[in-house]
């Protein structure tokens, strides 16, 4: 058991003024004072979090290697009582792309660990042997202790995290709280989830950076109250903030859930389907929020300290099972696959629930190589074998699948996630690589097709028919990503023309990508966009009550080009280039067929003029790169 | 003259139906007209022939409009969205 020394610094209102560095490798921890300044241009969640990850992780650190770094980065609205506040952020190199991970998640954990006593928690290192890190917050400084989990390992997060729960049970003490990978991250399948509580922090990979360590699961608590600097005042805000979240503008995530882009996206022909070959999708009314909602038992779930309650659980007809359903996985397992059948698609979403794949890269991947088997570029009998594969083959041989391998069969999809889910030797062993890794092995035709940027798998938003989002996919940070660029909401914009972007676009890009990173380093639900009728004033009192700074809209618009340029700072130390920033080849040779998409194409032209405005937007240079004098006038260092 | 008016999601789950047809030779007419013939529309989605800011209306797929002097066609058709495009 390590103890800590209670040191740090005495921090504004709703930070501790530290983090918590564990090394696996010695079991040791170590308490680091986070400056008050730092705190208050980072703010927290990815901000932090790349403040922290880029200095513990040494730059050209191996993803999966001992020496990476892992950040669980709090924020200091956590524990208030503003809804959606429950939040956390999980930071590192990531094993798909090779770049910055970012990924959020929710609920108790978020909670416990600030009241543990840190702002953030930092693991680097590696377990002798597969281990439970143990975080116990009660008291003058946490205590952490390293635990086995033999009889964890192999399990779905969700089971482990149960059983978990209930061997560290104390009564009459606070719970501890969790997060666990499932048999995915144990096999270092490069996009495997980390979860908690059914929630995952889904992309980029981050489970399998913690496979790598042979860490199962992270258990913490505390009992620590936060100190906010002005209760009263936050908590009229706080009040306020949860009677609008009720409203009309987020009536769409409370009735429907994100299910509900299906049929919008099919009837504007943006709904990328197999493997973005095409753009609608004849089994969308099957498999819409509507549709879904009439034919099987749903219940309606929320985060903690939440009030919008966008989770849309649905049950399997027949069956016990009840999963939790967004656009993102209803799109990649089902209209990017060529799957209607609505079951398949729940079982789909089921197996990468229990197995920690992130839905997106999974169905990415899939859709892939079913193109591929389609076009003759892939013979699923004799797969190659992927080149610096993350990790071994899994045990035995994989068993013939037995099914047609192509577009629309739900048992071939299913088959799929479990082969690369466990790492089946052959076909699983590949997929588990992802499709930019996959199409290099391949190469010529196969380069073209495969739906990544930057090894990232494309989410479900038709980029030549949105073009904006085409732009926010080329030049994310952790690659194709709807999330952290919320560029789609340029592209349904009075006065955008989603067909052709142009140097406007990139403008209204910026913005949208700035107020996305203050959101996720506040960090607030983004289903709060539309309540908000000034983000910039209104965050800014929101963070002035906890604080107790006399924070401004200026100041925080300067934090969102500070936090953007931060992330982009972090790639660059790595090794990435302006050549990164594109789309596959698809994109820009064939145009789409279909309905008010008809036509539409990106050109290399057009993503010049788009992404050169954007890199001058930001204050980059023409190639993309962050210029010295900018990361001093940003603080970023 | 009649246009057509397409809904999706919460305003399709408060109108009980998915399409209407209602008369207007402009935007403003043809959302009055809406507003007319599917009172629960009133208020929340249309507030004196204007869109509220939750909601978006595309023309045709294309553009999103909501100008009410913006003149119609009789082939045009109205899709009402939710403004949150997030997923």
């Amino acid at each position: 058991m390590a103890r800590t020394d209670s040191g740090g610094t005495r921090a504004a209102g709703g930070y501790h003024g530290r983090y918590l560095r564990v090394d696996l490798t010695t079991g040791s921890a170590t308490l680091v004072p986070l400056p008050v300044e730092v705190l208050r241009r980072f703010i927290g969640g990815i901000g932090l979090g790349t403040w922290i990850l880029t200095r513990e992780n040494p730059t050209g650190t191996e993803p999966l290697g001992a020496a990476a770094a892992v950040v669980f980065a709090l924020s200091p609205l956590v524990g208030t009582p503003l809804t959606t506040s429950a939040k956390f952020a999980v930071v590192c190199k990531s094993p798909l792309t090779q770049r910055l991970n970012d990924a959020l998640s929710s609920s108790h954990f978020a909670l416990a660990a600030k009241r543990a006593g840190f702002d953030a928690l930092v693991v680097t290192g590696i377990c002798a042997r597969p281990s439970i890190l143990v975080v116990d917050g009660c008291g003058e400084a946490p205590v952490i202790h390293l635990e086995t989990a033999e009889d964890l390992w192999g399990l779905p997060a969700a089971g482990a995290e149960a059983r978990l729960k209930a061997r560290l049970h104390r009564p009459h003490e606070p719970g501890f709280h969790t997060v666990a990978i499932g048999p995915a991250g144990e096999r270092l399948v490069r996009f495997a989830t980390l979860s908690h509580d059914g929630r995952h922090a889904g992309r980029g990979g981050c489970g399998a950076v913690l496979g790598a360590k042979l860490l199962k699961a992270i258990a913490v608590r505390g009992d620590r109250q936060v100190r906010v600097a002005h209760p009263e005042k936050l908590n009229a805000l706080a009040r306020d903030l949860s009677i609008r979240s009720l409203g009309p503008a987020t009536e769409k995530y409370r009735e429907l859930g994100t299910v509900a882009n299906m049929l919008v996206f099919n009837r504007l022909a943006v709904l990328p389907t197999l493997n973005f070959q095409e753009s609608t999708f004849a089994g969308a009314a099957g498999l819409s929020a509507e549709a879904l909602a009439g034919t099987r038992k749903k219940t309606r779930k929320s985060c903690a300290a939440c009030t919008i309650g966008c989770e849309h659980v649905y049950g399997v007809p027949g069956t016990t099972t009840e999963v939790r359903l967004e656009y993102e996985s209803l799109f990649a397992l089902g209209s990017l696959c060529g799957v209607g059948d609505p079951d398949a698609v729940l079982e789909a979403v089921r197996i990468c629930d229990e197995l920690g794949l992130d839905t997106i890269s999974a169905g990415g991947t899939i859709a892939f190589t079913l193109e591929c088997i389609q076009r003759g570029l892939l013979d699923p009998a004799a797969p190659p074998a992927p080149a610096d594969a993350a990790g071994p083959p899994g045990p035995g041989t994989a068993p013939p699948p037995g099914i047609d391998l192509r577009f629309g069969n739900g048992a071939a999809v299913h088959y799929l996630l479990h082969a690369m889910g466990r790492r089946q030797p052959g076909l699983g062993h590949l997929l588990a690589e992802g499709s930019r890794r996959m199409s290099a092995v391949m190469g010529g035709e196969a380069e073209a097709i495969a739906p990544h940027v930057k090894g990232l798998e494309i989410p479900g938003y038709e980029p030549r028919a949105l073009q904006a989002m085409a732009l926010g996919f080329a030049v994310g940070t952790r690659g194709a990503d709807h999330n952290r660029s919320s560029a789609y909401e340029v592209d349904f914009a009075e006065g955008s023309d989603r067909l052709h972007g142009d140097a406007a676009t990139a403008r209204a890009g910026i913005a949208t990508e700035d107020r996305a990173a203050l959101m996720d380093s506040l960090i607030l639900c983004k289903f709060l966009r539309g309540v908000f009728k000034d983000f910039h004033g209104e965050t800014a009192r929101l963070l002035a009550a906890v604080t107790g700074w006399e924070m401004t809209a200026g100041e925080l618009r300067r934090s969102a080009r500070r936090l953007v340029t931060a992330r982009k700072w972090f790639n660059q130390r790595e090794g990435w280039t302006e050549a990164e920033d594109t789309l596959p080849g698809r994109f820009f040779s064939t145009p789409l067929r279909e309905g008010p998409s008809a036509g539409a194409i990106l050109t290399r032209t057009g993503l010049d003029e788009m992404r050169a405005a954007y890199y001058v937007g930001r204050g980059w240079n023409l190639k993309g790169e962050v210029p010295a004098t900018l990361r001093r006038e940003l603080e970023i260092e | 003259m009649t246009v057509v008016f397409e809904l999706f999601g919460p305003a399709r789950l408060r109108a009980g139906h998915a399409e209407f047809t209602v008369p207007g030779r402009t935007l403003g007419e043809a959302l009055r007209a809406l507003a007319g013939a599917c009172p629960s529309l009133s208020g929340p989605v249309i507030q004196n022939g204007k869109l509220s800011r939750h909601f978006r209306l595309s023309l045709n797929g294309r553009s999103f409009v909501s100008d009410p002097d913006l003149e119609l066609d009789s082939s045009d058709r109205l899709l009402l969205l939710s403004a949150e495009a997030g997923g």
